[in-house]
């Protein structure tokens, strides 16, 4: 319980009044310290019933991205029979931006609130501590209760517009990614539906036979194939690292988004070429956790298919092998 | 902001100034400045701009030196000069509110002016402006959190204001009721005035009574029990030389302590059934206290009660508080007289009276026959005389110069008030060789139904005749009894009001709340509490004692808390309450290393580090701490907390 200014100032006048109280044994002083001391005792107990009974239950809507906008589902529970709790409101823990008030609850209900919040940081993030605060009725003091919720979240990496950082990939300028024309009408098989598949070329006689979606796949539509290598050997500078990432998981939605195959290797971890918002996801899950490693121990051969970009730490990194294989190098910390 | 909170703010500063108008003691021309606050919360009201600063500071500037000027010479009393330099300043303020803060200062500014008020009045009319300041108060300090959270509009704050309004009333009374009742008494002078009471003092002039009888505020209260019938004749002063003009007490060196058994000072020994006066006695500007008749006892919030040998008792060091006290009394007609010394005293005429009272007195006794007669017959007879043949009047005609008062009652004007008929008396009655002496108190009052006392006033001064008859001191009062109008019921009612107010608010006392715990213990018998009545510095001891006490018992806690754990873990407790205390985030969960980086943050050095490195070697790695490491640690922490 913490004390105000508005509080502090009370305090002293009780005590000045107090003393005034002692030194005359005026009754009607007597009354008037007695009124003083009511509102502080009121203070404290009013604020602790008031936070008594209270349940926080959070609920995160998915997906969510580091610095970008996502709601959080916040529902408060007052157990208490008949008292009513006012003025409630909820820090989040430290990593998450917002909070949000509750006006009130009235006794044996709930209120639920879609919060907008902000994760500072990218990550499997733990819920932790929230902190449940209030200063009814008075302005006086104020209480605070810790609610530890358990559950994490996946926090993915900002994804931000890439025009701004690296125009000639989105200018239309830049051959290697350039749509290519094709003999687009020359049928070469029937295939299973995949995600991001043109719902209209589904073979649906095929599909009724075999009760499975199945797409026709022509010769033409050979797939525009991208590869994102990222350097995340260790030595690096944490802030460029993290622009790094941001822009990875950047450029993997844009070009996903344009119906390129994407795939992207790191030391350690290699999302194969897929295309498709799972596809997408599939790449984040691996961007929200990355962490710097100490050795390339790429699983798949080196050997690149389509454009490349190569996203290196610094001039002096390990990568440099495959900047002759890049189409385009990015190094962090230009981002 | 809402019109509701500028209305509490506008209604909090007009009660802080009302408080203080309602005492009448402020000076109704330094007070002028208070009408400032009309137009000022009109345009607050309104929404007009606050008034521009310079003129805020020219005039707070100039009010100060006004102040200096009231306190030096106006009032020559720097409490009132506060007083009125608060009004000044709340009508200054009710053109310059912006911020909360401002608004936070007229309250603040409203509950001194109560305090002042409450130095300066006791009456029901501050019970009334003090309950509607709790109910205003509480009102804005609950708007006033809304308001800051933002919500003010959104949430219906009748519910929580009645609530809060009436949980702040009960605990006020509860605590206004337990507060132990101290009065310290070190600095400062009461302010309370006292009624003024001309005919209690040891020098009473002749005349001083008619400007009594025709002041009708309330004197006392009290309640009888058995209620017996009238008259009743309050006890007072008794006057034995008079010069002619005035009457005097020449026995106030012979004043002696009342013996006190524990919280009853018996006057005299009496067994068997008694009148009992609960009575509470305003504050008058005389230490004599009334009761009916014989005083057997009085048990009474007082330190010393001190008796002169004419049976009159005074209350020690009274100063300017409202006395209540309870009086046994044995009703009785006539009491044993036991000052024989003095009877010489009571037999003192002036010379230039001697000759024409004692002609006079032969010719009132002669008037039924020349046989001797006993005293009791001549008093009798004289009472009889002066009732049946003399006029009262309170509109009685000072006499000139020349001529002396008792001669002027006796043979010119034929008219006047008690205090003439008992100077007569007194004087005829010495004339005839009975000592006698005159006795100023009250006689009657009005009972009030509504709440069973009698209510006697400053008109209800009085003064009667005590004679020596056989050996023992007898009442008469030869005033002729007077037609009195009664009070209506409202009247009556609102007394009643007052009485309860004086009795249970503004006279509430540690007697009554021994009483309280008596009656609540009474059913487990618990031992009855000590009797103390502290008062003085001997009442700051009794605050600090206990004050003290709590201090020392909670430091010893939380050093006891310490020591439960051991050197190792307590040092390291002592280091987490020091980076908290700094500011850094530390909960019950954190951990060492955790510590560890917030006090980096909070600007450590290594000395943490080293710190922490010895705690975990100690506590988790099964090393006692002996010696040098434990010198080391010790120091650290010091260091640390030298450095943060």
């Amino acid at each position: 319980m913490k004390l105000s200014r508005e509080g502090k100032r009370f305090l002293i006048a009780t005590a000045l009044i107090a003393v005034a109280a002692l030194n005359t044994g005026n009754n009607l002083i007597y009354l008037i310290l007695s009124m003083m001391l009511s509102i502080l005792v009121l203070s404290i107990l009013i604020l602790r019933g008031n936070m008594n009974g209270l349940e926080l239950r959070v609920y995160q809507l998915q997906p969510v991205f580091a610095n970008g906008p996502a709601n959080m589902n916040i529902t408060i529970l007052n157990k208490k029979r008949l008292i009513t709790s006012y003025s409630i409101k909820v820090l989040m823990p430290e990593g998450i931006k917002g909070e949000t008030f509750f006006p009130k609850i009235s006794g044996l209900s709930d209120k639920l609130k879609t919060v907008p919040v902000v994760y500072e940081k990218r990550g499997i993030f733990k819920y932790g501590d929230f902190f449940i605060e209030s200063s009814f009725p008075f302005i006086l003091f104020s209480a605070g209760i810790l609610c530890r919720v358990k559950g994490e979240v996946i926090v993915y990496p900002e994804i931000k517009e890439t025009d701004e950082i690296v125009p000639e990939i989105t200018s239309g300028r830049y051959e290697p990614f350039l749509p290519r024309t094709g003999r687009g009408d020359e049928f070469s098989m029937i295939r299973e539906f995949r995600y991001g598949d043109d719902w209209r070329r589904i073979h649906w006689k095929t599909s009724a036979k075999t009760a499975k979606f199945m797409v026709m796949e022509y010769a033409g539509e050979e797939p525009r194939k991208l590869t994102i290598i990222f350097d995340n050997l260790r030595p690096h500078d944490t802030e460029s690292f993290e622009k790094a990432v941001s822009f990875s998981a950047s450029i993997s939605d844009r070009f996903l988004s344009e119906g390129f195959f994407v795939r992207l290797l790191t030391c350690r971890k290699v999302i194969p070429f897929g295309s498709g918002k799972e596809h997408l996801f599939k790449i984040l899950d691996v961007l929200a956790v990355i962490e710097g490693q100490d050795s390339w121990e790429c699983p798949i051969s080196d050997e690149t298919e389509g454009p490349t970009i190569l996203i290196l730490n610094s001039d002096g990194s390990s990568l440099n092998k495959f900047i002759p294989v890049s189409d385009m190098v990015i190094y962090a910390s230009t981002l | 902001m809402p019109q509701l909170y500028r209305i509490l703010t506008a209604v909090l500063a007009f009660t802080g100034c009302v408080s203080l108008v309602i005492s009448g003691e402020v000076n109704p021309i330094m007070s002028l400045t208070g009408i400032g606050l009309l137009p000022g919360y009109y345009r607050f009201l309104k929404g007009m701009p606050q008034a521009p600063g310079l003129a805020i500071g020219g005039f707070s500037g100039l009010t100060l030196l006004i102040f200096f000027f009231d306190t030096l010479i106006v009032s020559n009393d720097y409490f009132l000069g506060v007083a009125h330099l608060t009004i000044t300043f709340q009508a200054i303020k009710s053109f310059d509110l912006k911020e909360p803060w401002d608004h936070l200062q007229v309250y603040f500014m409203a509950l001194l002016q109560l305090i002042i008020a409450s130095e300066l009045t006791q009456s029901i009319a501050f019970g009334a402006v003090f309950i509607l300041f709790l109910v205003t108060l509480v009102t804005a300090m609950v708007l006033a959190h809304f308001m800051k959270e933002g919500t003010v509009l959104r949430i219906g704050i009748r519910k929580p204001v009645v609530y809060i309004s009436l949980l702040t009333l009960l605990i006020t009374i509860a605590l206004f009721v337990s507060t132990p009742r101290i009065s310290g008494g070190v600095w400062g002078k009461s302010h309370i005035k006292k009624i003024k009471s001309a005919g209690f003092s040891e020098k009473v002039k002749m005349g001083s009574f008619g400007e009594l009888k025709l002041d009708p505020t309330v004197v006392m209260r009290t309640e009888l029990n058995p209620m017996i019938p009238g008259p009743y004749y309050w006890r007072g002063m008794t006057l034995d030389y008079f010069d002619g003009t005035s009457w005097n007490s020449t026995l106030i060196d012979t004043r002696r302590s009342v013996s006190r058994t524990d919280d009853e000072f018996i006057v005299q020994p009496f067994s068997g059934s008694l009148v009992i006066q609960k009575i509470m006695l305003e504050p008058i500007d005389s230490d004599v206290i009334f009761g009916l008749d014989r005083v057997i006892s009085i048990k009474g919030d007082f330190i010393r009660l001190e008796k002169n040998p004419a049976a009159s008792l005074f209350v020690h060091r009274r100063g300017a508080r409202r006395l209540q006290y309870v009086v046994r009394t044995d009703i009785v007609t006539t009491t044993q007289s036991t000052d024989f010394g003095l009877w010489k005293k009571y037999l003192n005429i002036p010379d230039f009276l001697r000759d024409k009272i004692k002609a006079f007195t032969d010719k009132v006794l002669r008037s039924e026959g020349t046989k001797p007669m006993s005293d009791l017959r001549k008093a009798s007879m004289i009472e009889r005389y002066l009732k049946k043949n003399y006029r009262y009047s309170l509109n009685v005609k000072p006499p000139d110069d020349n001529i002396n008062p008792v001669l002027y009652f006796l043979f010119e004007s034929k008219a006047g008030y008690c205090e003439h008929y008992a100077t007569a008396m007194t004087m005829m009655l010495r004339s005839a060789g009975i000592p006698s002496r005159v006795v100023t108190g009250f006689f009657g009052g009005e009972l009030n139904e509504y709440g069973d006392y009698i209510i006697v006033r400053q008109s209800d001064a009085h003064s009667w005749v005590e004679a020596v008859i056989d050996g023992r001191w007898k009442r008469f009062d030869p005033t002729p009894s007077v037609l009195i109008e009664r009070p209506s019921a409202l009247l009556l009612y609102i007394d009643m009001l007052r009485m309860k107010w004086e009795r249970y608010v503004v006279a509430f006392s540690l007697s009554d709340q021994k009483e309280i715990v008596k009656t609540v213990s009474m059913p487990f018998r618990l031992p009855l509490m000590p009797d103390f009545r502290p008062r003085g510095f001997s009442g700051v001891i009794y605050v600090l004692l206990p004050l003290s006490g709590i201090v020392m018992m909670l430091f010893l806690l939380k050093h006891l808390r310490l020591r439960r754990y051991g050197f190792v873990t307590a040092q390291y407790l002592k280091l987490r309450n020091i980076v908290k205390n700094k500011g850094a985030e530390i909960s019950p969960s954190s951990t060492p290393s955790e510590v560890k980086q917030e006090a980096v943050n909070l600007g450590m050095d290594g000395r943490i580090e080293d710190f922490l490195k010895l705690y975990e070697e100690h506590r988790f790695g099964g090393k006692e701490m002996r010696g040098e490491d434990r010198a080391r640690y010790r120091n650290l922490i010091k260091e640390i907390k030298r450095q943060l």
